[in-house]
Formats: structure tokens, sequence, C-alpha cells
């Protein structure tokens, strides 16, 4: 208390908040929304409903702090709902009771290498020692169902745990589980608060949070800090075209229409430090009915064209840049995955398709199938005969482009499908960048004290790609340490 | 009490799905008479539907027999008016924003 002279409480009050109402972003408002008071002062802010968010109010809640966990919709209405439910992890337990066998360096070096080097090194190493416990954590504490993990798309080891949805997706199963924790557990909601400028005090500490409700502004303050855990920018068609590129912000949204990019515009006027802020990740979608093809593209069977007919992409590829080339390469971002029945995957992917209402074709001769998709048949069937030639002469790699399938399979017997895709836009990676503490990071290398961010919304642990399920494992992580990070500080307070 | 007006107006609701086309035409609202709930400050009003509707699961028990379950989903709790209109007798499926579902009965 001697640092807060009466003078400067005037101070922190009057001048904190005009300063940030003069930055560039922040709204104007001629007085404070609110008093602080004590039903609007917790130990912990939460922005965001999401799987961060939850993990981190319902963490800071066990750590025996008061919180408010604040977000704009009036449900979670995120990219963690949509997700089917993969959590990239290693060496939990039940991982080792289905006998995988991992390690922490060869965890650290796959995320390292996914990243292409540009992961922080540092988030990196946290995310692999702590997610064999994290996962634990999420399993027993809130009975989250793991099922079998299945082999990534890279690098095809058993680390996409899988999250059983129960009937509705993964991603939603675990977000409302843990939700329902927070409730049951005391976290105090606020829906239909949309966070729209962080408010500091004279030295710039991050102490509390203005939203706007459809009954007016109101005020949130917070002993411990606020973390923002809203997500990426991926629903921002302005920022996604100012910081990636036109082209990007015309891509099929894959996930939520409402993450809008708070991240940035929070922080900005803080001058924290933004990271990748141009990579983002990109899967196939089918726009009209948001069906997710990518056990199709996955199977590494078939062959893939243009709406024309010309194959424009290796199909040895991930799916991630098999849906990034069809986005690029392609003028109606629309291609074909054409496939026999040898495809083992089909039941899986004709299943879903339907259950989804998603039209594909499947015709007894490739002749047929291009008449069902309306791409030259004479076309398509010399393709075909040009692939299934050079696969027995071994010449695959000398197609244009290169087919370097490890292992070919023929496309040779009928029934034969062709299942459409798009390149689709799914998460944004850049953010501000967080420290191991989850504390958002400035310009000047240091902590903005009293700001946390986790899950998508914090930039640095992503770059160009990353293994299935690592967000959601970043989120889990990251908001872990945001809690108990937040529930400690607002202890000292 | 609060608990046998959700019961009695649940069977109610039940009932009067099975009635006549006539009765079928009239909209939401009417159906509600002066019961159809208004926004409180302009917060969503999903809330004072539960009142009598009673709970999200129960919701969902009740069209268990729905594929998509439209009360059961990875949308959640959603509020009820963005599925059920004042002035529509019937709902339109919210989901269809993203996806293209059309309500069956579920295979048995």
């Amino acid at each position: 208390m001697s640092e807060l002279s009466r003078r400067s409480i005037l101070k922190a009050g009057v001048i904190g908040v005009a300063s940030t109402a003069a930055a560039a972003h922040a709204a104007q408002s001629s007085k404070p929304a609110a008093k602080r008071g004590a039903a609007n002062t917790f130990d912990v802010i939460v922005l965001g409903a999401g799987i961060a968010g939850a993990v981190t109010a319902v963490q800071a809640r066990m750590d025996g702090a008061s919180v408010a966990l604040i977000e704009k919709m009036d449900r979670p209405a995120g990219n963690a709902i949509c997700a089917l439910g993969g959590f990239c992890a290693w060496g939990s337990r039940h991982q080792k009771a289905l006998g995988v066998k991992d390690s922490a360096e060869e965890f650290y070096a796959a995320m390292m290498d996914i990243s292409a080097g540009r992961a922080d090194p540092a988030l990196t190493r946290t995310y692999t020692e702590n997610i064999p416990a994290d996962t634990d954590w999420l399993e027993s504490e809130f009975k989250i169902p793991f099922g079998k993990p299945r082999t990534a798309a890279y690098p095809r080891l058993n680390r996409v745990c899988s999250i059983n949805g129960e009937g509705i997706t993964g991603g939603a199963n675990a977000t409302f589980k843990v939700l329902k924790a927070c409730e049951e557990r005391g976290v105090q909601f606020f829906w239909e608060h949309k966070a729209i400028e962080l408010l500091t005090n004279d030295r710039g500490d991050v102490i509390g949070v203005r939203t706007q409700t459809p009954a007016g502004k109101k005020d949130f303050f917070a002993r411990g800090g606020v973390c923002i855990a809203t997500g990426g920018f991926s629903a921002n068609q302005e920022m996604t075209d100012r910081y990636i590129g036109g082209w990007a912000s015309r891509l099929a949204l894959r996930g939520s229409p409402y993450t809008t990019g708070e991240n940035i515009s929070l922080c900005m006027p803080l001058f924290a430090k933004f990271v990748n802020m141009d990579q983002f990740h990109t899967g196939p979608i089918v726009s009209e009915t948001h069906v997710n093809p990518n056990e199709i593209l996955n199977s590494y069977h078939g062959i893939i064209i243009d709406l024309h007919g010309k194959r424009f992409v290796d199909e040895s590829s991930t799916y991630v840049i098999k849906s990034l080339e069809c986005a690029k390469k392609t003028l109606e971002n629309r291609a074909w995955v054409i496939v026999d029945s040898k495809c083992h995957t089909l039941p899986k992917v004709t299943k879903r398709f339907a259950r989804l209402n998603t039209k594909f074709h499947k015709a007894d001769t490739i002749e047929a199938l291009a008449e069902a998709i309306k791409v030259p048949a004479g076309k398509l069937a010399a393709l075909v005969k040009e692939y299934n030639d050079r696969l027995a002469a071994k010449t695959l790699p000398e197609m244009n482009p290169p087919c370097t399938y490890r292992d070919p399979h023929p496309l040779a017997n009928g029934p034969f499908y062709a299942f459409p895709y798009e390149g689709g836009m799914t998460a944004t990676f850049g953010g501000p960048l967080i420290n191991t503490k989850a504390e958002v990071q400035n310009m000047e290398g240091r902590s903005i004290r009293g700001l946390y961010a986790a899950g998508n919304a914090a930039g640095g642990l992503f770059f160009r790609n990353y293994i299935g399920g690592a967000q959601f494992g970043g989120a889990t992580v990251f908001g872990r340490i945001a809690g108990h990070e937040m529930a400690a500080r607002a202890k000292k307070a | 009490m609060r608990k046998f007006v959700s019961i009695a107006l649940t069977a109610a609701l039940s009932a009067a799905f099975a009635m006549s086309a006539a009765a079928a035409d009239k909209t939401l609202g009417e159906r509600h008479g002066g019961m159809w709930p208004k926004s409180a400050k302009g917060f969503v009003t999903k809330n004072q539907c539960l009142k009598c509707h009673g709970s999200y699961d129960a919701l969902a028990k009740q069209t268990a027999s729905l594929a998509p379950n439209p009360h059961k989903s990875h949308m959640g709790a959603v509020n009820c008016e963005e599925c059920h209109s004042a002035s529509a007798a019937k709902p339109t499926l919210m989901c269809n924003s993203c996806h293209k579902f059309e309500v069956r009965k579920a295979a048995q």
C-alpha cells in the first residue's frame, strides 16, 4: 500500500483509463464504465470460453483464485468446438497403456522440424515437458475420454491422441466438460461481454478490461492478471488480408466465423511484440457443407486433379500442402481426389460425407466418373493410364508435377470415387509473443505485467504447420501455466 | 411448482405437435400468447425460454429421434431464437449457416 499514495491512485484512475482511450485502437469513452468494487474485481480475468480460456480459468480457480471468464458470444463459439478432437501428446498414461513408445527428445525434434525450425524453442520445450502430465490431467480431472491415438499425417507416429466426441465433435466435448467444471467450481461467467480495451495503470501494468455488453460498457479489474484466450484472427478478413494476403482472406473458413483477432486488437495499443503474423494452417474443406475431407487426402491413394482434369500437386504431400496448393494453383480453389475401391479410408470418408449431406461421385469406370464430375473423359482416362503405367515402371516421380508416393497403389479397381475439396483457413498462428510463463512480451523484450495469452491467441509456438492436435495441446499447456501464474500473482498483490 | 409447470408445458407441447394442420399454421408467437420472451436489456432470451422448456439436456432427449439432433451438437446451448422465431410456425435450422442438413427421423 505504501506505493499507492492518494495522488497515484487518482492518477491511475483517471490517466490510466484516459491513456488507453487515446490509443489508436481503443474505444472512446468520456468516463469510466464502472467503479472498481467487489462485484467487478477478481483475482484472475480470462477472455474467451474456448479450450484455452476454460483451462486457464479452471486452473486458476483450482489454485484458489476468484475468476471471471468473459466471453463475447452467448456460448462457446470459437474454433475449439469445431475441432474434431485431435490432441498432440507423447508419454501420456493412455498412450503408454496402448504400448506407444516415444521420448521427449524425439517429440521436441518433431515439433521443431514441422515448423522448419522456426517455432520458439523455449515454448516448444515447455510444451514437450508439460504435455504428458497435462494430457493425464484432462483425462483424470475432467473425464475427457481419449480413444486410440492415431498416426499423424506427419511424422506418422502415434502422437495424435483422439478425444472421443460422444456424439458431438471431440473439441466441443472437451471444451464443454472443462467449462462445466469451471461452473461447478465457482468461476463466474460473463456471456455477451465483448472485451474492447485492456485497462492499465500508470506504470503500464494491465489491471483489467473494458467490455461492451448489450446493456452498455462494463469494466472488470484483476489483481493477478488478464489472460487473452480469444483465439486467432482467421475469421477477420481485414487482418488475414493485411498480414497474409488477399488470397488468404478469401479461403473458406474451416472453423468459427467469430475468431476475429481480439488478440491483436487488444494488445496493439500496449506495444506487444507480434510474431509469425503471416503464418496459418490450411486444411481441406467443402465449404457448402463444412465436411472435413482430410481422411481421403491422408489416405495417400489415388490422384488429385483440378476442375479441368489437370494434376497440380504431388499427392505424397501432407494434407496441408495439398490444401494450400489447391487454393494457390487452381483458379476456383476446388479439386477432386480420385480413388478406387481399394482406398482403405473409404468407409470412414463416405460415412462422414453422408452424415454431413455432402455429394461425392461413384462410378464403375473412369470414363463414367469423368462425366459425373464434368471433366473430359478422354483426358482423365489418359491421366489414370499414365499414373498406372508409371507406377508399374517405377517412374511416378517423373510425372509433372512429380508423384512421390512412398508406397504407391494402382488406380485400377472399380468402382471409382471422386471426392471434392477446397483449400480452407483453419487458424492463424500469429499473435503476441508469450514467454514460458505465458506472459505477453513487449517490443523491448520485457513482459507486460498483468498480461497473459494462451491458445491460438498467443504467438510463437507455431510456424508453417503443426502436428495434428497441437493447437489443443498448446491451449492446455499454456492455459494451465497462465492460470497458475495469475493465481500466484494475485496472492502477492 | 416450476417443475410441474415445466412438465405440464412439455406434455402440452408434445400434444400440440400432434395436433391438426390448422393448429400447426399458427406462428410460435401466437401459440405462446403473451409469453414470448422479451430480451432483457438486449441480452439473449434463451434462459427465459428454458425456465419453461427445461434444460438443453431435456430438449436433446425430446428431439433424440431426429438426425441430426438439433438440440445436441457441437454448437452447445444455442440461443433458441436462432432457430425459433416468434413470426414463424416452424424452426429454421441455424446449423445450416455452415452445413446443409436435412433433419430426418434417425435410423433405428
